[in-house]
């Protein structure tokens, strides 16, 4: 029974990790380069959703529209510091300039908004149910995730395999070069695909805040790691993967902490990454028809 | 300017000597202990980037967790010394042991891996270390820290902090300079070098990939490890928050600004980015943000490092991974040729 | 061509950096941050010209600033509490300086950005120590950083007050080490005695507590308590600061069906405790130490902090004018009510501020030796007295009890020790 009660805890924080997971796959994807400003882009979607809800209507659905939205922006903001000129050189080069991003709005948000946290207004009531007479319980918190994750997921792949945009994401995801010979402009789908993956961070961070139910300007860093973690796990450029990583990663942490102590949370999800690596170099759900063997020298 | 590189290129030994020389009548400079402090932690760091510099710069690996090492070290050396009350140089000699056992033990599964995958291991890795050292209350003392590390005391002379730490620092930073330099000329030197051009090319050619790159791992980790030991006794004071994330993205950070895959570029980020952090604190809160974007302009400006470019001043042939490399990619081939061969 | 501009642009800051540094130190003067937060009460005092010799006399001060150093995190993860003490080191100072200053002197704050992190303050520690100027210095914030920073001090002859580095170890170390949070064991004691024993009754516990300098400690003294008193501890559970999401931990706790929740987190934490308490519809009662005893809880938790009890040195409340008089100034540049660290970093400041009057002089081992001497009958207009330090340099505090009753929180019982200092 308490068992079940921790899996379905691993599973809605997994959900959560899962879509910032599937937002930072797609940015590795399309731009090849890793990113370190992905938690800051979590808390701003997070920030804006709560100034929104705050001054203007605590409305659930428009809340993700602002979060997508200004994380959105805020992901143009970073490719063109650290992405677009650095395309073709060194990973290092980038990889530094995101850090800076990240200290640099980090700092910002800090000086603009304090770094207290902020109470969450919330859009519905929260609520346990409890399942089939028992103690399990789900809340209300826990199913409104995992529906808007499960939506977004399934809104995100029609995106990238019914549309032209996402036909040339995947394009360029595949080989930057190639695409270019098509007759792609790999700078834009670049673009596009930092905006799409930054977006669905920040509301990733909007639903992160309400599960919490508060936010701060502070709260990005920690959670950033665990979508790189989980991007890992899947492989790189495996949106599916990714996905399961995070679940798996979520699911894998309650049970740790319920085996030991809170204190060894990050210890557990980073152990398992390392196993993992070491049986599967190329990412634990990357089979036969995946990168093989192509993520070190690109990514 | 063009004279003075010209110089340079013909008395790069000169260029040297001037440089220590700089470096020796540096602390003589001021009075303040608060500068001489700032200069011998600014040592360390350049020694401590040099370690990161022959992972990431010379066998083209790309860690991200290099604090690990350095919290491993500073934290045997602390318990080394309180508890079992053993001297510096006996102290640094087992860190040094483990250290290399730890990346030993790290570098194993990260021979089959690359780019971001070893990014990721390294800094869990880093990660997974300022954990323990927090949890694990009856070695470490957890989130307290230990404190009371003495003075380093070195065949009797009591080294003090200020001035004579700075020489300590500079002898450690100077002889890894040295060892380093005949390192990159032998025939490991160039396996790392082949490995980080062309991972395929060098096994084809008879290069054990994995030997050397256990071996680069185990070499960084030893100079990361005992810079740690440094640091111990420079703030005489160890932590789990002082191994975090960000002190491994400051490394990283010398070591790029200054030009990673050259001899002298940690040094000279390290100086320049502490420098720099020491010097905005007028800045109150915006210090940080001044310090984000100087990087990034750095890095707009002059991605390859201060010292980064082939025809740089001092850098010399040491530099000839040039990171722009398509636009001369004949002369990096003939170069990768004439030292792998 | 850009290698020379970068070249030169490096070389360049490089020098004026240099040069910063060097102007800074040798007359110690201009590159301080904490003019800008001066006052207008405390500048306005020095532009008023011939000082009539005021002491105490509330005339304006005049001459050689007295320079304090203060060492608090500006920026970094732990700002919001570092603002706490900054400001309310300002307000002290703003206070004396409109009362004429010391020995005729205005007062002057040196603040610097540590960050919370113990290798920032140790640097910090050494600039002010070079700085002949700086008498004393106020802060810094945690304990790790204190305890780190001792031994610097030390070197120095320089007085360290901490307005809050509870940690036992931390006075003990040098006797220039000086710190008004009160010790650990005497907080978490008084609050296993007399609060979880006397005032609630309870029988069983179980403790959350954040893994840090400050809660390992307190953890480590509340099981010491509890074992004195026949208070069953079902479990506890540590967790690192930053972490958020506590469902699985309390799923875990709630299965050893203790009687009470003991939090041992910061305002913030523990909000978010109680709010993942209430969505899992687990009705318990909770307790608090004393760092939960903060408007923030209430903001942040809503109703479901309601009942909270929690200990608390200091209670501020609207019938205490000189108090509130503080707080409503704090809030006025904060944005927020301040927490415990606020009265006590202020305090510190008067305290501080009347070691040197009474030492009459800036030497720094007399002002060491009349901060030991000085108690809180020197000074007037202290907010979380009473004050009079022990040989190691801590204080030995009365506490009460704070609940939340209809969204705000009331004092239920009188200040009192803990029956190992009674």
């Amino acid at each position: 029974m308490y068992i079940i009660q921790q899996l379905i805890n691993g599973l809605s924080q997994g959900s959560i990790y899962a879509l910032m997971a599937i937002g930072y796959t797609l940015i590795v994807g399309v731009v090849g380069l890793i990113t370190f400003a992905y938690g800051e882009m979590v808390m701003i979607g997070a920030m804006s959703a709560y100034l929104f809800y705050t001054f203007v209507c605590p409305n659930f659905f428009l809340g993700i529209l602002v979060a997508f939205a200004s994380s959105g922006i805020a992901g143009i903001f970073i490719h063109k510091v650290a992405y677009e000129r650095f395309l073709e050189a060194p990973k290092h080069i980038s990889l530094l300039c995101t850090v800076g991003c990240s200290i640099l709005i980090k700092n910002v948000a800090q000086i603009a908004f304090g770094s207290q946290g902020n109470a969450m207004p919330m859009a519905f009531e929260t609520k346990p149910f409890y399942l089939f007479g028992t103690d399990l319980y789900i809340t209300t918190i826990h199913l409104a995730v995992i529906a808007i994750v499960l939506i977004l997921s399934v809104g995100l792949s029609l995106f990238l395999h019914k549309t032209r945009v996402g036909l040339m994401l995947r394009a360029v995801s595949q080989d930057k070069m190639a695409s270019s010979l098509v007759a792609i402009n790999v700078k834009k789908v670049t673009l596009i695909g930092n905006i799409v993956g930054t977006g669905l961070g920040g509301v990733a961070g909007l639903l992160y805040g309400t599960y919490l139910t508060n936010v701060s300007t502070v709260f990005g860093t920690v959670v950033g790691l665990k979508a790189i973690s989980a991007c890992v796990l899947g492989g790189m450029t495996n949106i599916p993967g990714a996905a399961l990583g995070a679940v798996l990663i979520g699911i894998l942490e309650n049970f740790g902490i319920a085996l030991f102590t809170s204190s060894y949370r990050d210890i557990f999800a980073f152990i398992f990454v390392f196993i993992a690596l070491t049986f599967r170099p190329e990412g634990l759900f990357v089979f036969q028809f995946g990168r093989k063997g192509k993520g070190g020298k690109k990514a | 300017m063009s004279q003075a590189k010209h110089f340079f290129e013909k008395h790069r030994k000169l260029a040297v000597l001037i440089g220590i020389g700089i470096l020796i009548i540096l602390p003589q400079l001021t009075r303040s202990n608060y500068i001489r402090g700032v200069l011998a932690r600014i040592i360390v760091y350049a020694t401590l980037a040099s370690g990161l510099n022959i992972i990431n710069g010379y066998s083209g690996q790309s860690c991200l967790g290099i604090v690990g090492f350095t919290c491993i070290g500073a934290y045997s050396g602390a318990i080394l010394t309180t508890e079992l009350g053993l001297p510096f140089l006996a102290s640094l000699l087992i860190t040094l042991l483990l250290c290399a056992a730890a990346g030993f033990v790290v570098s194993l599964p990260t021979l089959k891996l690359n780019g971001m995958f070893l990014s990721i291991i390294t800094l869990g890795f880093s990660e997974m270390m300022r954990l323990t050292a927090l949890n694990w209350q009856k070695l470490t003392n957890g989130p307290l820290g230990i404190k009371g590390i003495p003075n380093v005391e070195l065949f009797g002379w009591k080294v003090k902090s200020g001035a004579p730490f700075y020489y300590l620092a500079l002898v450690a930073l100077l002889l890894v300079v040295f060892i380093l330099n005949r390192l990159l000329k032998s025939r490991v030197g160039r396996a790392w070098i082949a490995i980080r051009e062309d991972q395929d090319a060098a096994r084809s050619l008879g290069v054990k990939v994995s030997h050397y790159r256990c071996v680069n791992f185990m070499t960084g980790a030893i100079i990361c490890g005992t810079m740690g030991v440094f640091i111990a006794y420079y703030y005489r004071y160890v932590s789990p928050d002082m191994f975090s994330l960000d002190e491994g993205f400051n490394v990283l950070s010398m070591c790029v600004v200054g030009g990673s895959g050259t001899l002298f570029g940690p040094i000279a980020g390290a100086f320049v980015i502490n420098l720099l952090t020491e010097g905005f604190r007028f800045a109150s809160e915006w210090r940080m943000v001044m310090y984000a974007v100087l990087i990034i302009t750095m890095m707009w400006v002059r991605p390859q490092g201060l010292f980064g470019a082939k025809d740089s001043v001092i850098a010399g042939q040491m530099s000839f991974w040039n990171f722009f490399a398509k636009k001369n990619k004949k002369k990096e081939d003939g170069d990768v040729n004439h030292i792998g061969g | 061509m850009k290698k020379t501009i970068a070249l030169t642009l490096a070389a360049a800051m490089t020098a004026s950096v240099l040069t910063g540094c060097g102007s800074g130190t040798s007359s110690g003067s201009k590159s301080e941050t904490a003019q800008n937060t001066q006052a207008d009460s405390g500048t306005k005092a020095q532009e008023d010209a011939p000082a009539t010799d005021g002491e105490e006399s509330g005339g304006a001060p005049s001459g050689d600033p007295i320079r304090i150093g203060g060492i608090a995190p500006v920026t970094g993860d732990k700002a919001e509490m570092g603002e706490s003490f900054w400001r309310s080191w300002q307000l002290a100072i703003d206070k004396v300086n409109a009362e004429g200053g010391i020995m005729g002197r205005p007062v002057e704050l040196v603040l610097e950005d540590s960050k919370a992190d113990p290798k920032e303050a140790v640097e910090l520690t050494k600039k002010m120590g070079d700085n002949e100027d700086i008498c004393a210095v106020l802060g810094p914030m945690a304990s790790s950083e204190a305890i780190a920073c001792a031994p610097v001090f030390e070197e120095y002859n320089m007085v360290e007050l901490s307005p809050c580095a509870s940690n036992n170890q931390y006075a003990p170390m040098s006797e220039y080490a000086f710190t008004l949070a009160g010790k650990m064991d005497a907080e978490m004691p008084y609050l296993v005695e007399r609060g979880i024993h006397e005032y609630l009754d309870a029988k069983s516990i179980a403790v959350i507590w954040v893994n840090d300098d400050w809660g390992s400690s307190a953890y480590q003294s509340t099981e010491e308590g509890c074992s004195q008193y026949g208070i069953e501890i079902t479990d506890n559970e540590s967790f690192v600061s930053g972490e958020k999401d506590f469902t699985a931990i309390l799923t875990k706790i709630r299965q050893t069906n203790p009687e009470y929740l003991l939090l041992i987190t910061q305002a913030a934490d523990g909000a978010l405790i109680l709010n993942q308490v209430k969505s899992m519809g687990w009705e318990i009662p909770i307790i608090g130490a004393g760092a939960m005893y903060s408007d923030q809880v209430i903001l942040l938790a809503g109703d479901a902090s309601e009942n909270l009890v929690a200990s608390a040195a200091f209670f501020l409340s609207e019938d205490d004018p000189v108090a509130w008089d503080y707080a409503t100034k704090f809030s006025e540049g904060a944005g927020f009510y301040p927490t415990i660290h606020g009265p006590l970093s202020y305090d510190a400041t008067l305290l501080l501020c009347a070691a040197i009057e009474k030492a009459g002089t800036t030497d720094r081992q007399a002002v060491r030796d009349a901060l030991m001497e000085t108690t809180d009958a020197d000074v007037n207009g202290l907010l979380a007295g009473p004050y009079s330090f022990t040989e190691d340099g801590d204080i030995i505090r009365a506490y009460c009890l704070v609940k939340i009753q209809d969204g705000k929180w009331t004092r239920v019982s009188e200040y009192t020790k803990c029956s190992k200092f009674e």
